[in-house]
């Protein structure tokens, strides 16, 4: 049977005559090298390609290659099948549908392998045939270069690439264009050991800059990885909701025709305790069992199935996306890139307390949160809902720290309950150094800095509005804000609850996040001005409550938070280390 | 191979190679009317629907249509309502899990109609087919342009069989412009 491979998953060859097959909507050209323990090839002609040298124990064809790799020599670790488009009249591998390859081996189809997710690649490493332990296994490779094949080959060092590069071309068709073309390409091949001279003005990016090129291409593959997971955490999410409902369908259809069977039977007096009726009533009753029993045994194994996948995915999520116990947090690095998701903490049904699905959602937020201290939770969960509230406000922010890069994400807070020694709940925050300015805590400057942020707001929302973002003030600070405003509605007054309502709903749009920690009882006195600002807000509870309803069936789920086990100190830890990495 | 269907033909279709069906679609696709010059504002668009009907012991029980867009039990979706048949390929879509599909719901049917109330006769370019959407292949096609003086369609049954599903093509012509015009009609073909 074969097996359908993901990127860097790799599986053992049962044979050494193995056969890699390219199938893609555009001509495609394989182009293999052989690599050393170094990653290098030992000279050009490591190189094997159509119309170049003959090499024992590979043959290229069009769109296909056979290696017998018995034949080959014993210092060669790596086959590296290459691919690439050049000169097919297609620019790039992000506009034609995911190449599939095919391993062969033995005469029998092994593995396919589906590379999606091309953007402006124009050559591909598509799967590796590697040594491991005297036997040889086939990785799936699956990444590119913008710079097309020339990069690549640079990249496990072959000299005289633009005569590989030309073949290329010549084969699939097309011209050998600039700037590879014959004119400036070595027409005699080189002594080895010297490197082609290229064009300055050839325009190619990866003239100027080629680490960047491989940097880029290695944060664009990491990058991919954590998107897979944040796809595969919707997925459970998703089929935890479907199956979930499938079952609650099975049960309402049961209790409903139970009801109906027996109504028959208990409306007739006489029928009642005859034996016919008896035996009808327990008929109805073995029926719903039995029905009940099926639809629990399909959930179950679906409850099976998803527990096993979230397990699996839990030890692989990076820190942002993790839970706070787990391990990836000693891995944390200030990133180079915004993250792409984040967690906010658990998701699970009542009938399926064993399911946790992580919830994560999309950076940047498309809207505020609203941490609720008027939680009451769920019977036999109740806690201090008020206190663990700060908590979740202050690790969420940690965690948003944590998310952005150096400098590109800063905090605004505003506490007027928290005067004096108060504050403690957001102590680790205003401690870390990294707050702008002094924490807000009397009516007027509660009132500036809301003025303050709006006006940020405005000005980049015309900016956007009317396609003028190069006109915005040189001191406008880009990085994204996030104003966390705890205890509300505490010191606030009409105006400046008005003024929080306009920053919560145009906020997300200009990069300005919103945290607020609050009862919405508490703000009863403001009537319905502020029922927008409660709308536009995704609520968290401290204590677990079901109100997170999924978008594909809207079953209510119950949202545990969380909370490092460590209280305080481990938001303290990882908030000194991002203000470490600030520092820097 | 797509089974091409004519008038009334019922088939029973496992699906190629004997593995079980585990995701079917359904797709319907026609072409946006044509205007006739000057007084182009008087012709209705053509607006076709495909509907869903999930039943137990031949009673519905679920449905996925235009105003419903996902079965109460989750295991039915319906890419959208076209208005208007612009666009090429399947208009609309019903996607059906038949792994998810609750253990009471033993059949179901799939079905068009036409919302505004044109015949097939006069509708241009309307298919509609089932696909069995794990390898992507046409299981089978019916024509419904040039089908005779009929606003509804009664396209196809997938039903239980053993632990797996089986596909029924019906193709029976029906009068209706909705759902509920065309539910007598199904109950015919339980």
């Amino acid at each position: 049977m074969s097996t359908e491979l993901v990127r860097g998953q790799n599986l053992a060859l049962p044979d050494t005559r193995v056969e890699v097959e390219i199938a893609a909507q555009c001509p495609v050209e394989l182009v293999a090298t052989l690599v050393g323990a170094d990653d290098r090839v030992r000279g050009d002609d490591d190189v094997i390609q159509r119309g170049g040298v003959d090499t024992v124990g590979v043959a290229i064809r069009q769109a296909g290659a056979t290696f017998e790799l018995d034949k080959l020599p014993a210092e060669i670790e790596r086959v590296l099948v290459g691919a690439s488009l050049e000169g097919g009249g297609v620019d790039r591998f992000g506009v034609v549908a995911a190449p599939v390859v095919t391993v062969r081996a033995a005469g029998e189809d092994l593995a396919t392998f589906r590379i999606t997710d091309l953007g402006s690649e124009r050559a591909l490493h598509t799967v590796e045939l590697y040594r491991r332990q005297g036997a040889w296994k086939v990785r799936a490779v699956g990444q590119g270069y913008e710079a097309g094949l020339e990069a690549l080959l640079r990249d496990v060092g072959v000299q005289n690439r633009a005569r590989v590069v030309d073949r290329a071309r010549t084969a699939l068709g097309g011209p050998a264009a600039a700037p590879f073309s014959a004119a400036n390409a070595p027409t005699e091949p080189r002594e080895p050991g010297t490197v082609p001279r290229v064009d300055p003005n050839g325009g190619m990016a990866w003239a100027a800059a080629p680490p960047d090129v491989e940097r880029e291409a290695a944060q664009r593959a990491a990058r991919r990885e954590v998107e897979k997971l944040y796809e595969q955490v919707w997925g459970v999410f998703e089929d935890a909701a479907r199956s979930a409902a499938a079952y609650r369908s099975a049960i309402e259809y049961a209790d409903g025709r139970l009801d109906k069977e027996l109504e028959g039977v208990l409306n007739d007096p006489a029928a009642r305790f005859s034996p016919a009726g008896l035996a009808a009533q327990d008929t109805a009753r073995d029926r719903h069992r039995a029905l009940a029993e099926q639809a629990k045994a399909v959930l179950d194994r679906d409850t099976a199935q998803l527990v096993g996948e979230v397990e699996q995915l839990e030890p692989n999520l990076p820190p942002v996306m993790a839970r706070w116990d787990s391990t990836s947090w000693a891995g944390w690095q200030a990133p180079e890139d915004g993250a792409p998701a984040i967690r906010l903490g658990d998701l699970h049904l009542p009938e399926r307390p064993e399911l946790r699905v992580p919830m994560v959602l999309r950076l940047p937020m498309d809207r505020g949160l609203w941490i609720d201290t008027g939680a009451t939770g769920l019977e036999g969960e109740r806690g201090n809902g008020a206190e663990r509230a700060d908590e979740l406000a202050v690790s969420l922010t940690a965690r948003m720290f944590a998310a952005f890069p150096v400098g590109e994400f800063k905090v605004h807070v505003i506490d007027p309950a928290g005067k004096g020694t108060a504050a403690a709940p957001l102590q680790p925050l205003a401690s870390s150094g990294l707050l702008v300015g002094p924490v807000a805590t009397d009516a007027a400057d509660v009132s500036a800095l809301l003025g303050r942020i709006l006006d940020r707001i405005e000005l980049v929302r015309m900016a956007v509005a009317n396609d003028a973002v190069d006109s915005l003030p040189s001191d406008l600070d880009l990085a994204r804000q996030l104003v966390l405003v705890h205890d509300f509605p505490f010191g606030f007054d009409d105006r400046s609850a008005a003024q929080l309502r306009h920053i919560v709903e145009e906020g997300p749009r200009v990069g300005v996040h919103v945290i607020v920690v609050g009862s919405r009882g508490d703000a009863e006195s403001f009537g319905p001005l502020l029922d927008p600002l409660w709308r536009s807000l995704l609520r968290l509870t401290a204590i677990p409550e079901d109100h997170i309803m999924d978008p594909w069936i809207g079953l209510p789920w119950v949202y545990t938070a969380d909370l490092p086990s460590g209280g305080a100190d481990a938001t303290r830890q990882l908030l000194s280390w991002v203000a470490g990495t600030n520092g820097r | 191979m797509a089974v091409n269907m004519s008038k009334g033909q019922r088939i029973s279709l496992d699906k190629p190679g004997g593995g079980e069906l585990t995701m079917v679609r359904m797709g319907l696709g026609w072409d946006a009317i044509k205007r006739r010059g000057l007084f182009g504002s008087r012709e209705k668009e053509v607006d076709l629907d495909a509907s869903c009907v999930l039943f137990a012991e031949n009673q519905p029980v679920d449905v996925c249509y235009f105003g419903q867009l996902t079965s109460k039990d989750g295991s039915v979706r319906h890419t959208g309502d076209n208005l208007t048949g612009h666009g090429d390929g399947d208009d609309e879509s019903i996607l059906v899990d038949l792994s998810r599909v609750p253990v009471h719901v033993d059949q179901i049917i799939f079905t068009v109609s036409s919302f505004q109330g044109q015949t097939f006769q006069e509708i241009e370019n309307a298919f509609c087919r089932i696909v069995d959407e794990t390898t992507n292949t046409e299981l089978a096609r019916y024509t419904l342009s040039g089908g005779g003086n009929y606003t509804g369609q009664i396209m196809a049954k997938l039903y239980r069989h053993g632990t797996g599903w089986k596909m029924a093509a019906i193709g029976e012509p029906a009068h209706g412009q909705t759902l509920r015009d065309l539910l007598p009609a199904l109950m015919a073909h339980l």
